[in-house]
């Protein structure tokens, strides 16, 4: 907001100083009445806090758990690098200490070890920490609210989703304590080796079918509550393109998920009923024939495990490209540029997710004809990709930007996805890809489009509707310090990774591929990497004390602090958990991005929920007051 | 207007003027159909669940005939099979479809005594199919036939198996509803009938597997 | 927010998209149960009921039929033809009579569609790989090794001894 000493609230100028009394009064005179009405039906603890039903505090831990996994993947990855940076040389005293004499002996990391960061790494990183913050998180608190629904449509399956997810997650971390180590095959499992590997893959499994089916309960919900909650006149059209990539999401989680389910049920027999679904004949394990049937075939596992996991990456970012949208038709006060060819491309690019999966598999002798179909699809892929990245370039054209750090996490989403989206295109090519493939460009490739990308549109995100769940802000210079230093070291960790791609480097080598000869000009690199990556972490600091300083100390805010247009905006900020979500649901009348409307000149946005002539039937909470404190400053 | 807030809670009550009350919520169509989608959302519900059940089997099926194509010797499964009892199995998981959905078309005639005959006898196939299966397995492990004998018993036992989990399932929800027919439908008509209808749609999908499962594993 | 001054730019009405018709669109206020695609009189119902007897009868005598195909030991793709036909029907009895599908909503279909889509393509892919690298290399076969002394690897015509006897 420019520094005036008049501000706008509501439809009515003030001053500034009393506009924040009015809205300090306001929220005293809620937050009584909030008592008055509660008071008398205190829930459970265990029910309001622990098994809750209500969205908004489900979204909340799911926020919370999965903020958690995404430091502790960050943390495994810091441990390799600072093995692959001195291969061989000691940890600090107390990092040795940590990690045992099981897996660091004399602080020096056992390549067993690494393997089993490597694997835990990504499966933490992937199903316990983005997915689950992208879609449990802020689909979970952000589309019933961006509907106009009063909660999920089956409120006791998104609880039971959420304590699916914690045990599943924790169950795959306890791995690291049973004989043997965690699982170290990687986080794609391939057998044979997973199936032969020690009991650490057994619980990966089982961790694995508790998190699928979390996820399945959740998909389920979403779909119907967008189908089935959607407030009256809000048509598939007036949707926020957040709401839009939420419903394609769960289409992806539904449909994709039960194969790898199935593929997970095969490996559990293989490994404890001796099955050989993926075991073919004639295997020598540590130079003893191994004694199964045989038969099987280790590509099924390959085949399944990708028909999930590549609509799974269009799981990962297509909830990102969701809040990018909403941030920046926020912050550029103009409608999103195309949002009819925005949810064409989104559907396109869900549908094709599905027909791409072999391109992961160039490698396996699938033979030509099935590599060139794999080939042209994923070509095709990439144009609804494109479409929707230009969209939202295209949308800032003209735009009077607000640069607030929301903002600032969404402008760089577009170069960083766009870098990481481009790269993928040589990947996608069965030629080049006999060179690339298993090479740290791979590595580069997709932490482009999932660490700047998808991480930073999380953070965009966690900034963008912290004043909605908390009712204050977070810090705006402290913002701008994480942004700023996030955007710096993490280019410094993942652009190298490019250069020795080509160079030929292979990926999860535990010295960083000092024993190959073509690499030794260029593993140089992983020093400037692991400082970039302990950088890195350093700039998370002010993020994370800005985070809980400003649940208890940051500034409060009205409950449409952006000055929004979608409904989420209507509902009370910091919203009493339980509560609804509206006091009456609200009626929508236009599309979702109405800012700048020409000839309506009250405000440069016009919510959807405000009828043309008339009140709505929701306070609008323009500027920083929510409508009825308006009201009652006129009376 | 001199309390925006007290107005607009007065002007609306669609059931959320005692919002104070979180565990009573209304969520609009858990009983009748959404217009515009003609559908109510529990069996949106369960048809998307169904949907991604049937991405569940299929990477089954997939696995059992990329298996079965590649491999060099498959015996036929009439041969080591028993089939007369997974035939009579076939009956009673067909029988049972019939029952469900006798049970809901009584309920709708409101008639609760019989539809809660037909659920008991429902709940009674499921006993009925998963002794028979349970005599199945045993004879198989008693010729010393598990699922690490060769692909064909890993496929029979992991199919069968899932699917067996699947009407055990069913079994469960059906005796929930069994038990609490009475005060759900004193309290409850309308949901509890849809209850049943959902319920029965996932019952029938149980029945469309075995449909398949049944020739593809004994009959070839 | 200084001024309310509009761009001239988003005078483009695409940009407002969905923003034409400025009214919320008519919903039904009052909806009935009476929407499940059923005749919900008495009548209606016990008509419903002798169908779905009907359709019990006909799964019962197709399940004869496919036990009675199987006794006659067809060729292995005649007798998976006939016994894939034979189960097809009965799913579609089931799909659409038990389940109803005869009379479903349009987003029901839509769901289903699609989900059948992915089904194909899931009982193709894998399959489609083998088959294909097979053609590609002569002797690609990576799971074929099942000790065997009857058949030759790559033959799939299952007309092999069991091994496993009763």
């Amino acid at each position: 907001m420019p520094p005036q000493r008049q501000i706008r609230v509501g439809n009515q100028w003030m001053r500034a100083r009393d506009a924040r009394r009015a809205l300090e009064e306001a929220i005293r005179a809620e937050e009584a009445e909030r008592a008055e009405h509660g008071g008398g039906h205190k829930q459970s603890f265990l029910r309001q806090y622990v098994f809750s039903i209500d969205h908004k505090w489900i979204g909340i831990q799911y926020a919370v758990t999965s903020l958690l996994f995404l430091l502790l993947g960050f943390s495994m990855m810091l441990l390799m690098r600072y093995q692959l940076a001195w291969p061989g040389k000691a940890f600090p005293g107390f990092i040795a200490k940590f990690l045992g004499d099981a897996n660091a002996p004399g602080g020096i990391m056992l390549p067993e070890f690494y393997n089993q960061l490597g694997a835990m790494h990504g499966t933490v990183m992937v199903f316990l920490a983005i997915v689950p913050l992208a879609v449990g998180a802020f689909g979970n608190y952000v589309v019933p609210l961006q509907v106009g629904a009063p909660d999920m449509a089956f409120p006791k399956l998104n609880m039971m989703s959420y304590w699916l997810y914690l045990p599943g997650g924790l169950l795959m971390l306890t791995s690291f304590l049973v004989p043997g180590g965690a699982p170290s095959s990687g986080w794609t499992s391939y057998p044979p080796l997973s199936v032969i590997a020690p009991h650490g893959q057994t619980i990966w499994i089982i961790g694995m079918i508790f998190l699928i089916t979390s996820s399945l309960l959740g998909s389920i919900n979403f779909i119907v509550t967008i189908f089935q909650l959607r407030a009256k006149g809000l048509t598939f059209m007036r949707l926020p393109f957040f709401v839009w990539a939420q419903l394609i999401t769960s289409f992806l989680l539904l449909l994709a998920f039960p194969p790898l389910e199935a593929a997970a049920i095969l490996q559990l027999m293989d490994r404890v009923a001796g099955t050989s679904f993926f075991m073919p004949s004639g295997l020598v394990v540590s130079g003893t024939p191994l004694q199964n049937a045989g038969g099987g075939n280790p590509l099924l596992w390959q085949h399944l495990f990708w028909f999930l996991a590549h609509p799974e990456v269009y799981v990962l970012i297509l909830p990102g490209m969701g809040i990018i949208s909403e941030v920046i038709a926020n912050n550029t006060r103009k409608p999103l540029w195309g949002y009819r060819s925005l949810v064409g491309a989104g559907v396109f690019l869900g549908f094709m997710s599905f027909i791409v999966w072999a391109h992961h598999m160039f490698m396996t002798g699938m033979g030509t004809a099935i590599s060139a179909f794999f080939q042209t699809t994923t070509m095709i892929i990439s144009i609804p990709s494109v479409i929707i990245l230009t969209a939202l370039i295209i949308s800032l054209w003209g735009g009077s930007i607000r640069f607030n750090v929301p903002m600032l996490f969404a402008l760089a989403f577009l170069p960083m996805f766009g870098i990481g989206g481009l790269t993928g295109l040589p990947l996608g090519l069965a030629a080049a890809d006999i060179h690339l493939h298993d090479t740290y460009y791979v590595i580069g490739h997709f932490h482009y489009v999932v660490a700047p990308g998808t991480i930073f549109a999380m953070f965009a995100g966690i900034y963008y509707w912290f004043p909605k769940a908390t009712g204050r802000q977070m810090n705006e210079f402290w913002g701008k310090v994480h942004f700023w230093a996030s955007l710096i070291f993490i280019n410094g960790v993942f652009a190298p990774m490019f250069v020795q791609g080509l160079a030929g480097v292979s990926r999860r080598l535990y010295d960083g591929g000092a024993q190959y000869e073509h690499a030794k000009p260029i593993i140089h690199t992983n020093v400037f990497m692991s400082i970039s990556a302990f950088l890195l972490l350093a700039a998370q600091v002010p993020f994370i004390v800005n985070f809980f300083y400003s649940i208890f100390k940051g500034k409060r805010v009205g409950h449409n602090v952006w000055d929004a247009t979608t409904i989420d905006w209507a509902a009370t900020s910091s919203p009493p958990l339980g509560h609804g979500n509206f006091e009456v649901l609200p009626v929508v009348y236009r599309g979702p991005y109405e800012y700048s409307v020409p000839g309506y000149t009250a405000a440069d946005f016009l919510p959807q929920h405000v009828p043309d002539d008339g009140e709505p039937t929701v306070p609008v909470g323009g500027g920083m007051l929510p409508a009825h404190a308006v009201a009652q400053k006129e009376a | 207007m001199d309390d925006g807030h007290a107005t607009t809670l007065g002007a609306h009550g669609q059931g959320h003027a005692h919002a104070a009350h979180a565990h009573e919520i209304e969520i609009p169509y858990t009983v009748h159909p959404r217009p515009d989608t003609g559908v109510y959302n529990g069996k949106l519900g369960i048809w998307l669940f169904l949907a991604s059940e049937v991405m569940l089997f299929g990477a089954l099926f997939s696995t059992l005939v990329l298996l079965r194509t590649s491999a060099s010797v498959w015996p036929h499964g009439w041969r080591i099979l028993n089939v007369p009892l997974a035939t009579l199995n076939t009956f009673v998981l067909i029988g049972s479809s019939v029952t469900v959905i006798l049970a809901w078309a009584h309920l709708r005639l409101g008639n609760l005594k019989k539809a809660k005959l037909f659920l008991a006898l429902t709940l009674l196939c499921g006993f009925g199919f998963m002794i028979i299966k349970t005599i199945e397995y045993m004879t198989k492990f008693s010729h010393h036939q598990y699922p690490s004998t060769n692909n064909f018993f890993a496929t029979y036992f992991v199919l069968t198996g899932l699917h067996g989990l699947h009407v055990l399932g069913g079994m469960v929800v059906f005796a929930y509803l069994l038990l609490t027919a009475n005060k759900w439908y004193a309290e409850k008509r309308d949901q509890f009938t849809n209850r049943v209808e959902t319920t029965g749609l996932y019952w029938h999908f149980v029945d469309l597997v075995w449909i398949f499962l049944f020739p593809i594993l004994y009959l070839l | 927010m200084s001024d309310h001054a509009m761009h001239p730019e988003q005078g483009v009405p695409d940009q407002h998209a969905g923003g034409a018709p400025r009214e919320p669109l008519g919903e039904h206020e009052h909806p009935t149960h009476h929407d499940h695609g059923h005749d919900n009189s008495p009548e209606g119902i016990r008509k419903e009921i002798r169908r779905y007897l009907m359709v019990f009868g006909m799964l019962a005598v197709l399940t004869v039929i496919t036990v009675a195909i199987a006794q006659l030991h067809l060729p292995t793709w005649q007798a998976v033809a006939l016994a894939l036909v034979v189960a097809t029907v009965k799913a579609t009895l089931v799909a659409a009579f038990f389940m109803h599908l005869v009379s479903e909503k349009k987003l029901i279909y839509a769901v289903l569609a699609i989900t059948v889509f992915f089904f194909g393509v899931l009982m193709w892919g894998p399959w489609h790989h083998r088959d294909n690298a097979q053609k590609a290399y002569p002797g690609y076969d990576v799971n074929a090794s099942q000790p065997s002394t009857t058949a030759t690897a790559g033959s799939h015509d299952n007309q092999g001894q069991p091994q496993q006897g009763h």
